[in-house]
């Protein structure tokens, strides 16, 4: 049941240090990046903030994800789930909306500069709206890429890397560029960070929001046809 | 109540389980004897839904196992070889998690039934414990208590008692017993004498293929043994004469 593997996840990340890592570590870096925009750039907005913390989310995220499947399958915990009255799009779901909450936790402590800056600062709520519904829909993404890469490794440490490598290479396709308009075109669709560019701006472009919401459903079908065919092999 | 015709499961060229069929009647408890990669995981992971099989079939009180696996699998508890436990959970918040994915529907209140599986299995005294810090023993316990969560028809167990003392193995063995009537267990083991001791009746699985099957008063165990032992002699028929 979609209800009781959340609360099962949840209750795994902060029984674990996983949870206070990432939420910490989050919280540490992020102050940072706050601090010199706020202090040294003297800059009175978060919309400059948050590309900075897709960043950190990025090296950050796999600390959750890795261990979403691959964990249940070294621990052969796997069993007890998948012969359960359940299906596995509910344990998928399950898993990926525990990591999105732990997520979403980690960026309610951003709320804070909000308030900091609409304080001192001078904040444009349209403009923040939409930073924040595009950095959510970001991480939303890189939780759904790592579940799924969790789906094909026994071994976290490989979920991890694996991670790593997929979601830089993704974030850092945005600086490719051939000169041919169709390989460029091609390209486009896996520049995950370039899509973000608009809502940073303060633009809710249907585009952008269509584009992270189909690849996010895209590796959740990836996760659950992955888990299935294990039983089939 | 459980009906298995022609089950066969292959890993590339190796046949695992090669056309395996039988029947449990309801309230019995089955036992499934061999050797160690004689098919019976396999064969209890195709009965419990986990892998699905090559060919052949697998219903649960009529209820197929790939047709309509969430059915199925309501009436099934599985005891793996190597219990499914989260070792970061207590013992109750395991056990509470199990009945909230089973999506266990009784008539009893959650807490009485799962004080009465814990007691049944006596486990009641580490209802606190976090899993990581128990006994080999006691992890076999809580994996079993995981399968009778939420009262399913059906038990498969397999090797309940690997690992255990003797004193835990005499415990299980009784349990399980007691079960009797109540549920309809499949119960693997390599070991002839537990076999005997436990099962109404006994199939013996060798090379994923069924060897033979008996029922209670037939079981004999030296005809069983039988089944596994084969000599190699080297040398003429001299030397084989004089053994």
């Amino acid at each position: 049941m979609l209800k009781a593997i959340f609360k099962r996840e949840m209750l795994s990340c902060f029984t674990t240090m996983t949870g206070y890592v990432f939420i910490g570590v989050f919280m540490f870096l992020s102050s940072i990046f706050f601090s010199m925009e706020m202090f040294r750039n003297r800059v009175g907005s978060v919309t400059g903030i948050l590309p900075m913390c897709m960043v950190i989310l990025m090296l950050l995220m796999p600390i959750i994800t890795m261990r979403l499947m691959a964990e249940e399958k070294a621990n052969k915990t796997d069993q007890l789930l998948l012969t359960a009255p359940v299906k596995v799009s509910e344990i998928i779901l399950g898993k990926f909306f525990a990591a999105f909450c732990v997520f979403l936790i980690s960026t309610a402590t951003t709320l804070f500069y909000v308030l900091v800056a609409a304080i001192w600062g001078d904040i444009h709520p349209g403009e923040t709206f939409a930073s924040y519904l595009g950095y959510i829909l970001f991480g939303a993404l890189l939780i759904a890429i790592g579940l799924y890469i969790s789906c094909l490794t026994e071994s976290q440490v490989v979920a991890a890397v694996l991670t790593y490598g997929v979601t830089l290479l993704l974030f850092f396709s945005s600086w490719i560029n051939t000169g041919i308009d169709f390989i460029d075109y091609i390209i486009g669709f896996f520049k995950i960070a370039g899509w973000n560019e608009s809502f940073s701006m303060g633009v809710i472009a249907p585009s952008g929001v269509m584009y992270y919401l189909s690849f996010t459903f895209l590796f959740l079908l990836l996760s659950v046809r992955k888990t299935e065919s294990r039983r089939w092999r | 109540m459980i009906e298995i015709k022609e089950l066969c499961k292959s890993y590339g060229d190796k046949k695992a389980v090669d056309k395996v069929s039988f029947c449990v009647n309801k309230g019995e408890i089955l036992g499934l004897l061999g050797p160690n990669g004689a098919g019976k995981s396999t064969t209890m992971n195709m009965i419990t839904g986990y892998i699905s099989m090559s060919s052949g079939s697998v219903s649960v009180n009529g209820v197929d196992v790939l047709e309509n696996p969430i059915e199925a699998k309501k009436m099934i508890g599985y005891l793996p070889e190597q219990p499914p436990l989260y070792p970061d959970m207590t013992v109750y918040e395991y056990l509470s998690f199990v009945y909230d994915l089973k999506k266990v529907k009784l008539n009893i209140p959650k807490e009485e039934h799962l004080c009465d599986v814990m007691e049944t299995v006596f486990i009641s005294d580490v209802r606190n414990r976090k899993i990581k810090n128990l006994s080999k023993g006691y992890k076999q316990r809580v994996g079993f208590a995981q399968a009778l969560t939420g009262k399913p028809e059906v038990l498969i167990l397999d090797e309940p008692t690997v690992g255990l003392d003797p004193n835990q193995i005499m415990e299980m063995r009784e349990v399980i017993k007691s079960l009797k009537g109540e549920h309809t267990i499949i119960f693997s083991t390599h070991i002839l004498s537990e076999a005997c001791a436990v099962c109404d009746r006994i199939i013996v699985i060798n090379e994923g293929t069924v060897a033979c099957e008996r029922n209670g008063e037939e079981i004999n165990p030296e005809e069983l043994e039988k089944i596994f032992y084969t000599l190699n002699v080297k040398g003429g028929v001299s030397v084989e004469s004089n053994i």
